[in-house]
């Protein structure tokens, strides 16, 4: 290549990588959604030299994201430039385009040297494609990282290959690489380089007659990146370790464990067929967003379209023109892209049994949850090559090599540019009709981020408000901003708390506490937020409420501002233009020491247990709170206890039968089968890890018997020989038997070991055993042979044996008057007994309940006036007890407006995202409700997807998250749709159908809109021989991000409370004592601490994994000037 | 001893020739042609849709065989001639399983280029 023609493409390329000032400017910034690109990058940079971080909740384990430095150390490195953020984003960028198309510009020229415009091609399409396009939207740097990566590594690799060359330094220069552009350390990002480098190899190996001597030499370049990699990296993988060990099971469980996985893959999948991917779409959102700013066009514009197909065309017209020399390389390359469509198309047929068979068996691949995102890179990487190679052959043709060589260039650009033309607007990165990435942040965020910064309140916890009651897991506001990452999350470093899903359960339950009543100005606001250690209250009149199809309305802050204005517990500090900055008067220290403690055993998964000032017994501030029964507290705090409440569960009062089908109905492998006998090891195989507990053991037993249920379903629809259907008849009955003997087993043991828990499990078996019978009935309708006949009674004999047993011994409610509780007693005393009044949903403010536990029953008008009514004081064994509340309804206990009947309904369901079919239940208040019918079909094929929506919130229903009703091989399903209303508005029953090709027909029968009961019993036990522990404090206080250090005196044994999120690795050193780690207030670390000899000793709180992380930056530091001192010597 | 090592040296000279690379294909597309449908996690329509591919796969790899590299490459050309026609008219389901013919044809030729080098 001529030298001259070498800088026309240097410059057309970084031209290219200018396009970014096209989006950016004069304030305009790209944020929110997924993009997380802070507002002040210095902040969020130094945050992340630490472990810990308390942007997020109570403060999180952030040593996963550590390997980001890289990636945010480039943006500080620029904000110390003191520019504007938007120009700092700009350049930002660009020099990711830079980078990608340099990284592919000198690869394409060491792959093919003789081909004067291949670089320049393949350079720009690797910038400018579909999927820069797509995560362009969300300025994905980690992304780009790994992008960027791949086609260096495969240079390096390609040389290896073919050259001659030094290993070591190669090795050294791969390892800072992947160093450098490391995805974030997200290791799923590395999925196309894991794809594209082996596969690449391999190909150039085949027929290589030095491939031993290639394939040691690999192998050493190979290991030696691998151990310098390590080193290099010590400074987050040895934390990252400990990370692993302790989440690695939470972050599994986050996203739903396997099976979450396997239908979150599937749901990616679903357009990316490889008639898709060869013409490089297939992007999932394309697909599944009607309010996609441009995929539309490329699925309707007929000369797009035309140039979809001309891509694969053009690919395969590279192989064929190609010169003899260059075929094994082309044929390569042409196959690390069909080994990337193989793995992009994740479970999506024909070969996704593949990946789904990688993702349930292959350890870790898991991670690989996202399948087209994680391999897309490979395919562009090998069609950005194959297309070059084409046009470059065509540009070599005489009659067009008159043109000169410039204007040829200009023109190769102009061609890529003009088929990703939305990139030259800032349309694409509007992803709804109201939302968009491109935004400006107004300048009192960044004041209000400045001034919380300079002031000495790094260490407080601000509260934010108010809260956003619709979608409330997602940040909206007035300004453009929407993300499940908060802003102030991307201010800068200080401890904001809000309803967010960073937070665990509990925390979010107090929070919502918090809010309710700050909202309704109730006084014990000031109480709660103690508790949860907040300084500041910040509120913001810039928030947006739900995502209404019209303009969205910003959320009211009236009441709060009222209730912070009056309180003479708060002072406003600043206003920063719609946010007002709020002072508590009475700081929360984040040390503090227990007064006394509360244990709350909640079984009931409602609010009560984190509604602590509405307790019926009084819980103070100071007071900890245990929501677990604190097993490893030594018996010397027992003085400290104040009181003791349970609440129990309501058990099966919403009266909602069971959700039919986990599985399939249409199961594959029957017992018939040649494959059955994988099956049967496969269950030999869960048999034996269940065996360990009697709870999994039943659980499994449960479910299996219902896979012998459809699959006797399936022989019998499939019309299997007699023969085979008796022997699968008493497969089934093995199944029951074992059941039946597992829950004997079960029910011999009459400890209080976790009774509820069990008297919970009961309930699931007995709704599945009463399923099973009612399933049976239709199987007795096609007996055809005496020996089926007998089995098929027995099995009947079986299911009416369990349920009776299993009804005589579940404590279960059967009526919707008349409540059932399983109380289990652990301690044995009196107890007062109360109910929650507003846990009626009725209208009712006055009724009479009768309440019977332990043989004594006492009948009770509630009391309106307050929020408890005592039903009784009784004295309890430890033992399980069952407990019954009737309600005495009269007929006007039921208005008829609480009911909506709906007449049958005759609906098409169509296969279409936006054109669901809809069932309007009218307007809801707050409470529960079941909604049930019949659906009925003639189509033997028919899967449902149903989700009740307000009318206001975004019309279109995405698949996952929604109920599946599963109607293959049935022609009718009764199902029931527990709804639970958290806000006043219209409703919407929607029903969908994802899944087939042509327009089901289905009829609703029987529909029924039900609101029911849920009365919420509590059980108080208090301690009369509670004693107050003495007042402590702590002096000489010093602390940092991951460490406290200070000194204290004590005389009698304390519990300790340092109000940060609960994690096990955080330690206390104290007077060489090995204190008892709990978790205490639903959040906070609690320790005990023993009186020590000698007054005002020295105690530490450190979060262990950032020693690991300072010895891991030294070997890092270490190995970086080693690395850089070989390679200036080499 | 020396019949089983006789007969593994067989095999591998079957295996490297050009017939002995489509046995495994062979084998494959007759395992999912005739237990295709009791593999579980695929649906229906994707098991009817594999198994019609497969036939129609393996019956173009027995002719495709007999072609030179470049008429199968250009046999693919008109594979993808055919898919977009076939969009066009709203033939989607064809339209999609000719592709995955293609993409097995492609692996087909890519594979036997690398062989031929």
């Amino acid at each position: 290549m001529r030298q001259n023609n070498r800088y026309i493409d240097y410059v057309l390329i970084v031209a290219v990588s200018l396009i970014p000032f096209l989006w950016l400017s004069a304030g305009w910034v790209i944020m929110g959604h997924d993009a997380g690109t802070p507002i002040d990058p210095a902040m969020h940079f130094l945050d992340r030299l630490f472990t810990w971080t308390n942007r997020y909740g109570f403060g999180a384990d952030q040593t996963f994201a550590m390997p980001g430095l890289f990636v945010h150390g480039q943006e500080y490195v620029l904000s110390l430039l003191r520019l504007p953020l938007w120009l700092q984003q700009a350049f930002t960028f660009s020099s990711y385009f830079l980078m990608i198309g340099f990284a592919m510009y000198f690869f394409a020229r060491e792959v093919f040297p003789h081909r004067t415009h291949l670089p320049l091609w393949a350079a720009v399409f690797y910038q400018v494609n579909h999927f820069t396009l797509q995560a362009w939207f969300i300025a994905e740097r980690t992304k780009f990282s790994t992008y960027i990566l791949l086609p260096l590594l495969m240079l390096l690799v390609h040389r290896i290959i073919y050259k001659k060359v030094n290993l070591l330094k190669y090795s050294l220069v791969s390892a800072l690489l992947i160093t450098i552009l490391n995805g974030g350390g997200f290791v799923p990002l590395f999925g196309s380089i894991l794809v594209a480098v082996p596969t690449y190899i391999v190909c150039c190996l085949i027929g290589s007659t030095t491939r031993a001597q290639t394939l040691l030499r690999l192998g050493i370049y190979g290991a030696t990146t691998f151990v310098v990699f390590l080193f290099l990296n010590a400074y987050w993988l040895m934390p990252y370790v400990s990370y692993v060990q302790n989440s690695y099971a939470t972050e599994i469980g986050k996203s739903g464990g396997l099976a979450g996985v396997i239908n979150w893959t599937q749901e990616i999948s679903r357009d990316t067929s490889i008639h898709n991917l060869l013409r490089l779409q297939g992007i999932q959102e394309w697909y599944v967003n009607p309010d996609h700013a441009y995929a539309l066009i490329f699925f309707s514009n007929d000369l797009l379209v035309l140039i979809s197909y001309l891509i694969p065309a053009a690919a395969i017209l590279a192989l064929i023109v190609c010169k003899p020399q260059e075929r094994t390389r082309t044929a390569a390359i042409f196959l690390v892209g069909l080994a990337s469509i193989l793995l992009m198309a994740g479970s999506h047929a024909p070969f996704g049994y593949f990946y789904i068979f990688l993702l349930n068996k292959l350890p870790g691949f898991i991670a690989f949850r996202t399948p087209f995102y994680k391999f897309a890179p490979g395919l562009w990487f090998s069609f950005s090559l194959l297309l070059g190679l084409f046009i470059s052959h065509i540009l070599s043709y005489k009659r067009v090599r008159i043109i000169p060589d410039a204007i040829t260039r200009v023109a190769i650009i102009t061609l890529i540019l003009a088929y990703s033309f939305p990139i030259f607007g800032t349309a694409f990165f509007k992803y709804h009709e109201y939302r968009t990435t491109r935004i400006r942040v107004p300048d009192y965020v960044s004041e209000y981020g400045a001034y919380t910064n300079s002031q000495n309140i790094k260490d407080a916890r601000t509260l934010v408000l108010p809260y956003r009651p619709e979608d409330s897991y997602v940040e909206s506001t007035n300004w453009g901003y929407w993300s499940l990452a908060t802003v102030h999350s991307l201010l800068n470093k200080n401890n904001h708390v809000s309803f967010n899903l960073s937070n665990s359960d509990i925390e979010n339950n107090l929070l919502l506490n918090l809010y309710a009543l700050i909202d309704a100005g109730q006084t014990k606001w000031v109480g709660e937020a103690k508790r949860l250690g907040i300084n500041y209250l910040l509120v913001r009149d810039d928030v947006l409420g739900t995502d209404i199809k019209k303009a969205p309305k910003l959320i009211d802050t009236k009441n709060i501002k009222r209730t912070l204005n009056t309180s003479a517990d708060v002072s406003l500090v600043k206003s920063f233009g719609p946010w007002h900055l709020y002072k508590m008067r009475e700081v929360s220290p984040h040390i503090t020491f227990a007064t006394g403690y509360h244990v709350i055993r909640d079984y009931s998964d409602g609010q009560t247990a984190y509604q602590l000032d509405q307790l019926p017994s009084a819980v103070d501030p100071q007071d900890l709170v245990f929501y677990t029964q604190p097993h490893e507290l030594p018996q010397s705090y027992d003085i400290y206890k104040k009181t003791e409440f349970i609440i129990p569960a309501c058990a099966k009062c919403d009266l909602v039968e069971m959700a039919l089908i986990n599985d399939s109905r249409d199961v594959a492998i029957v017992p018939n089968s040649p494959f059955f006998v994988f099956r049967k090891s496969m269950e030999a195989d869960l048999e034996k890890k269940a065996d360990a507990s009697i709870y999994d053991y039943i659980s499994l037993q449960t479910s299996l018997s219902i896979r012998r249920l459809f699959e006797l379903q399936t022989m019998y629809r499939n019309h299997q020989n007699v023969g085979d259907i008796t022997v699968a008849w008493h497969m089934y009955h093995d199944r029951l038997e074992k059941l039946d003997s597992a829950l004997k087993k079960l029910l011999a043991d009459d400890t209080l070991s976790r009774a509820a828990d069990r008297n919970a499990l009961l309930v699931k078996v007995l709704d599945s055993v009463l399923m099973q019978k009612e399933e049976f009935s239709n199987l007795v309708l096609t007996s055809t042979g005496e020996d089926e006949a007998i089995i098929k009674h027995e099995v009947y004999l079986q299911l009416h044996k369990l349920s009776q047993e299993l009804q005589k011994s579940t404590i279960i409610s059967t009526d919707k008057d008349i409540k059932e509780y399983a109380v289990a007693v652990e301690s044995e005393g009196t107890y007062d007994i109360y109910v929650k009044n507003d846990s009626f949903s009725r209208e009712e403010s006055i009724r009479d309940v009768a309440f019977s536990i332990a043989d004594s029953t006492v009948e009770i008008a509630l009391d309106a006036s307050a929020l408890w009514t005592k039903l009784t004081s009784i004295p309890l064994e430890e033992k399980l007890y069952r407990a019954s509340l009737q309600i005495n309804t009269t007929s006007n206990l039921f208005p008829e407006n609480l009911f909506t009947n709906l007449e049958s309904s005759q609906l098409q369901v169509t296969n279409a995202q936006n054109e669901c079919s809809q069932l309007t239940l009218g307007t809801l208040r707050p409470g529960q409700y079941i909604l049930s019918y019949t659906a009925n079909t003639d189509n033997a094929d028919t899967v449902l997807q149903t989700q009740t929506k307000a009318q206001t919130s975004i019309t279109y229903v995405l698949p996952y998250n929604s109920k599946v009703i599963d109607m293959k091989g049935v022609s009718s399903v009764q199902t029931s749709h527990k709804l639970d209303i958290k806000f006043a508005d219209t409703y919407v029953h929607h029903i969908c159908n994802f899944y087939s090709n042509t327009n089901q027909d289905v009829t609703l029968d029987d529909i029924v809109l039900q609101k029911i009961d849920i009365p919420t019993l509590i059980l108080v036990k208090n301690n009369p021989t509670y004693e107050q522990p003495p007042n402590t404090t702590i002096v000489n206080r010093k602390t940092t991000q991951t460490s406290e250090q200070f000194a204290l005196s004590i005389g009698k044994p304390q519990l300790m409370i340092y109000n940060t999120h609960f994690d096990k690795r955080w330690n206390l050193s104290f007077a060489n004592q090995k204190p008892v780690h709990l978790s205490g207030n639903g959040y906070s670390n609690v320790w005990t601490v023993d009186p020590t000899s000698r007054p005002s000793i020295e105690a530490r709180i450190e979060f262990s994994p950032q020693n690991l992380a300072n010895v891991g930056r030294i070997v890092s530091i270490i190995a970086l000037v080693i690395i850089l001192g070989a390679l200036i010597l080499l | 001893m020396k019949t089983f090592a006789t007969l593994l040296a067989r095999a591998y000279r079957i295996y490297n020739t050009h017939v002995g690379i489509l046995m495994p294909v062979v084998g494959i597309t007759l395992f999912c042609v005739f237990f295709i449908h009791r593999i579980p996690y695929i649906n229906l329509y994707a098991q009817e849709a594999l198994t019609a591919i497969l036939i129609v796969d393996w019956g173009l790899l027995v002719v495709l065989s007999r072609l030179k590299l470049v008429t199968q490459l250009k046999a693919t050309l008109v594979l993808v001639a055919a898919a977009f026609v076939l969009r066009y008219l709203g033939r989607d389901l064809w339209a999609d399983t000719i592709m995955n013919v293609m993409y097995l044809i492609l692996v087909w030729v890519c594979v036997s280029y690398l062989r031929k080098k």
